[in-house]
């Protein structure tokens, strides 16, 4: 055969006894794409190699071999035949096996050196003398929308007529009510629009208005934020990071930009979308988490504050730390992680639970966030707040949500306490109807867990597979809207065994790669056990197990029993006679406080953070 | 005077190359002698590539020249500006020269091909440096056939057997002493323009080709034979000659063989094919049966620099760990073997060793 001279002639010499695997991949490629390629038999002696080369004269000759003991010199002995036999002029030598790196082979004379792990098609290039370009630097990872694609589109007309019961009701009892959380909302956004403004207006008059602003917002927030604007008074164990911190923090940003490169977590599916929650108190710390996990592929990221933050009206400003759990919502805070991220890397700052929600989308908004996270029922049964105020709250928040184009999630972690996953659902199909009624694009979040419900039921005692798929099955009956299950997937089936932790993780992210869902989030190895901060090396744990699960399942799909199908049918309509339940009270609120959609017996507790503050407008 | 290069050829990695190459470099430059350094592998890394275990890195002085990858210069804590850049690539990058602007530690890795090697090689000497320095790799052997004499390194890394290495030892050393064949009786066989195939040099001047370059196989000795007759004076061999080739050509052959001539470009053309210690049986025999082995080209080996350390691999756990063998012993048994310079550079320093180099090379001071 006459070779054009792009296409060349190699020799392929697997000089290990068994492998030769990785060679027989590459002639197969090479093949392919119209090169003549012999493939000599495994473990020949060396002179057989260069008698072969002799013989066939190739442009490249491909040897494989595991480096051990003496092989170095064998090697070395190799060029040094082909050398003198005078192939070395004529066909480059390339090496390639386990230990390889190349700096070995230009120690032992070859062209190229290739390790394990090494992309076939870098060899290939090599062969082809073109320049290689690694995968990953091939990916462009955009932004994704979670909502594309969803009409929104009820499947159960019972159901959704008496959402809309709900929601007119809602929405009635709302309308001529506000409270300090609304009143500070709509203060941050007058205070961000005014510093937009700077160099439009005279810097006195908005100086003038700022003071105004923030004395009127004062007025607005519990003694705990109060006494930092006015005596710089912070609450305990928060503090002012440093000029010095900050400007590291400045370098640490901008080399983390320099040295950024996309990673791909799903392998052959485009869903699911990985998240996971930072919140380690300090921003700094937080971003370091942020651009480890950009590295090794996640997609999207939440902003995890402090449960007090919560329970307090109003928020504190400037570059805070936090000694314990959860990252203070700032405005500046929150500017320096946007600042940090990659351009494809989703950023939700949840707002759902408490004093501060409306506030918290409008920085939210105001600040670039993608997403946030709102769920009325859930911060009222477990996180806290009174049903009341963060129905009303709640409600302003979504109008805002919409305002700013921001899909929210609804977390139904009321189910952690013990809430059965129906009243859960009942409770985030109101929020969702809500949602859509107000103009704005809610996401679904059924967790993925071993909850108390089901330990108590028996539902996971065969698996922990039927019930999670059968929680999206009802829900996709139900309404056509994202889902992504949280948060994280997996909970309450980790243990102190961060191996353990992972493969629970991967598992589930298969479970949810396989239903199809939207996004996951998942948990750190030690996130459940962790006493204290989450450490970077647990994130990349269950990253690496999620990308593997990925791996392993492509497009392939796990097949749950006769049960999920079964339990689906009782979800939906055990969710029909919640929200029956929900109208015959005829109040969603009364509903709240009266346990409709989660009881004292089933652990959810109306919150009392805020009672009392509606006030008529 | 010319420029001067030695090479540093190893038996096996771990040997002494660069300990050897190090302490010449320091001495040459505590001399003002202007020196240059390449390597045909990769010296200079903290950590030794196979076996784990520290490895001396190469201290180089200001207006040292060295042949290196751009890589390389920007691994290295010396400074490096580079001051041509050849065709010429490694697996680290494309090889460039660079003169030492200010001192530091220097990774090497330059050509390793032969002839690639000597166009660098005329680069450095243009430079003005009176001593380059080629720093082996492993036991490689042939591209240091383009320098113009040689230190070879062995010791406990190559067998921590002390008679194995004498005996190896005295068999490079004879080989590198081959007789040298009158280029007259080659009838332009080595010139470039050659066939570079195995030839048979009959009595009428008349030459036989042969389809092979090699006598690696019993394939290739069988054609060898075939073609080989009264009339044959001499075999000439471009590429590799094997030890089971040779074997198999003098058992078949001793007759027609007896007062001929097998010549080789170089003695490592057949060493790289043999093995060291079974080969000294080999040219016994054919000394016996008065067949000739000449090379066309050889170089002195000026110096044995022997190093007693070696990396003791350990099954229980996977890892090397540092040896030593009996340092007197070793030296005694090579010291028997050879008629040239024995010298342990940790132990007894380099001075000896430069003395010898600049003595046989003619060196003097820039």
């Amino acid at each position: 055969m006459q070779l054009t001279k792009e296409k060349k002639k190699i020799l392929l010499v697997p000089l290990d006894p068994v492998h030769d695997v990785a060679l027989k991949i590459i002639n197969r490629r090479l093949k392919d794409r119209g090169h003549k390629t012999i493939l000599m038999p495994p473990d020949v002696p060396i002179e057989e190699v260069i008698s072969q080369a002799l013989k066939v004269k190739p442009d490249i000759i491909l040897i494989s071999r595991t480096l051990g003991y003496g092989v170095a010199e064998l090697l070395g002995r190799f060029i040094d035949l082909a050398e003198a036999a005078g192939i070395r002029d004529k066909a480059k030598i390339v090496i390639g096996g386990k230990a390889i790196k190349p700096e070995l082979a230009a120690e032992l004379g070859f062209d190229a050196g290739y390790g394990e792990g090494t992309d076939f098609e870098e060899a290939v290039a090599f062969v082809e003398g073109k320049k290689y370009i690694p995968e990953e630097e091939k990916i462009i990872k955009k932004k994704k929308d979670i909502t594309t694609g969803y009409r929104y589109r009820f499947h159960h007309q019972k159901i959704e007529n008496m959402l809309n019961e709900i929601t007119e009701e809602i929405l009635d009892w709302c309308k001529d009510k506000t409270s300090p959380g609304i009143k500070r909302a709509h203060l941050r956004e007058r205070l961000i629009s005014l510093k937009d403004k700077k160099n439009k207006i005279s810097p006195y008059s908005v100086d003038k208005k700022i003071a105004e602003y923030e004395k009127e917002y004062l007025e607005n927030c519990d003694e705990l934020i109060i006494k930092y604007y006015k005596e710089g008074i912070l609450p305990k164990k928060v503090r002012v990071l440093g000029k010095k911190e900050r400007e590291s923090l400045e370098d640490y940003i901008k080399k983390g930009k320099e040295i950024a490169r996309a990673k791909k977590i799903q392998h052959t599916t485009d869903k699911p979308l990985v998240f996971f929650q930072y919140g380690t108190g300090c921003p700094i710390m937080d971003i370091a988490h942020i651009k480890t996990g950009e590295a090794w592929g996640v997609d999207g990221v939440l902003h995890f504050d402090p449960s007090w933050g919560a329970r307090t009206e109003g928020f504190l400003k400037g570059y805070l730390s936090h000694e314990e759990d959860g990252s203070i919502i700032t405005e500046q805070n929150l500017k320096k992680i946007k600042e940090s991220l990659n351009s494809s890397t989703l950023w939700t700052v949840r707002a759902h639970r408490g004093l501060n929600t409306p506030e918290t989308v409008v920085l939210a908004g105001k600040l670039g966030a993608d997403l946030t996270k709102i769920n009325i029922v859930y911060g009222s049964l477990n996180a806290g707040t009174d049903p009341g105020r963060l129905t009303v709250d709640g409600v302003e928040a979504i109008k805002l949500a919409a305002k700013y184009d921001l899909p929210f999630d609804e977390p139904t972690n009321e189910e952690l306490g013990g809430v059965p996953a129906y009243k859960a659902f009942a409770g985030m199909l109101i929020v969702a109807n809500l949602g859509l009624k107000l103009g704005a694009k809610p996401i679904l979040k059924p967790l993925f867990c071993y909850s108390p419900d089901v330990m108590i039921t028996g539902r996971m005692d065969d698996n922990y597979i039927d019930y999670n798929a059968a929680k999206i099955y009802a829900l996709r009956s139900i309404i056509d809207a994202p889902i992504w299950p949280g948060e994280p997937i997996g909970f309450m089936t980790h243990t102190e065994d961060r191996i353990q932790s992972s493969m629970t993780t991967a598992l589930h992210a298969t479970l949810a790669t396989s239903l199809g869902v939207d996004a996951i989030t998942i948990a750190s190895s030690d996130e459940a056990y962790s006493r204290g901060s989450i450490s970077v090396t647990s994130r990349i744990d269950t990253l690496r197990a999620v990308q593997e699960a990925f791996r392993f399942l492509g497009k392939a799909e796990i097949k749950p029993t006769h049960k999920a199908k079964e339990w689906s049918n009782e979800l939906v309509s055990q969710i029909e006679k919640v929200l029956e339940n929900v109208l015959r009270k005829g109040s969603f609120v009364a509903a709240l406080y009266d346990g409709i959609l989660g009881s004292k017996e089933d652990g959810a507790y109306p919150g009392r953070a805020g009672k009392d503050t509606i006030s008529l407008k | 005077m010319s420029s001067k290069v030695l090479g540093i050829l190893g038996t096996a990695k771990n040997t002494g190359k660069t300990t050897t190459a190090s302490a010449l470099l320091e001495i040459a430059n505590k001399n003002n002698l202007s020196v240059g350094i390449t390597s045909i592998g990769y010296d200079g890394e903290d950590i030794d590539n196979i076996t784990g275990l520290p490895k001396p890195r190469i201290f180089t002085k200001k207006g040292t020249f060295i042949a290196t990858t751009n890589n390389c210069i920007k691994a290295g804590t010396a400074i490096i500006e580079i001051s041509e850049k050849t065709k010429f690539y490694n697996a680290l990058g494309n090889i460039v020269i660079g003169n030492v602007i200010d001192e530091g530690l220097t990774v090497i890795a330059g050509p390793n091909k032969g002839n690639e090697l000597s166009i660098v090689l005329e680069r450095l000497k243009r430079l003005g440096n009176k001593l380059i320095l080629v720093d082996g790799a492993l036991n490689r052997i042939v591209p240091l056939m383009k320098t113009d004499a040689l230190i070879l390194t062995t010791g406990a890394a190559r067998s921590i057997d002390n008679v194995f290495l004498a005996r190896e030892t005295q068999c490079i050393y004879n080989l590198f002493n081959l007789p040298k064949i009158d280029k007259n009786n080659l009838l332009n066989l080595t010139d470039d323009k050659g066939k570079k195939v195995i030839t048979l040099i009959q009595k009428n001047y008349l030459k036989r080709f042969l389809k092979t370059n090699s006598l690696i196989s019993l394939s290739d000795v069988q054609e060898l034979t075939t073609n080989l007759n009264d009339r044959s004076c001499s075999i000439f061999v471009p590429g590799i000659l094997s030890e089971f080739a040779l074997n198999e050509l003098i058992k078949k052959n001793s007759k027609l063989l007896k007062n001929k001539n097998i010549i080789i470009p170089n003695p490592t053309h057949l060493l790289v094919g043999s093995n060291t210690i079974s080969l000294m049986d080999t040219l016994s025999k054919m000394k016996k049966l008065e067949i000739g082995l000449k090379v066309v080209r050889t170089i002195p080996i000026l110096a044995i620099t022997i190093n007693p350390f070696y990396s003791l691999y350990r099954y229980e756990n996977n890892r090397y760990e540092k040896g030593w063998v009996n340092r007197d012993e070793l030296y005694n048994k090579i010291k028997s073997m050879v008629n040239i310079p024995v010298i342990n550079i940790v132990k007894e320093g380099s001075d000896s060793l430069f003395n010898i180099i600049k003595k046989e090379l003619y060196l003097s001071k820039k």
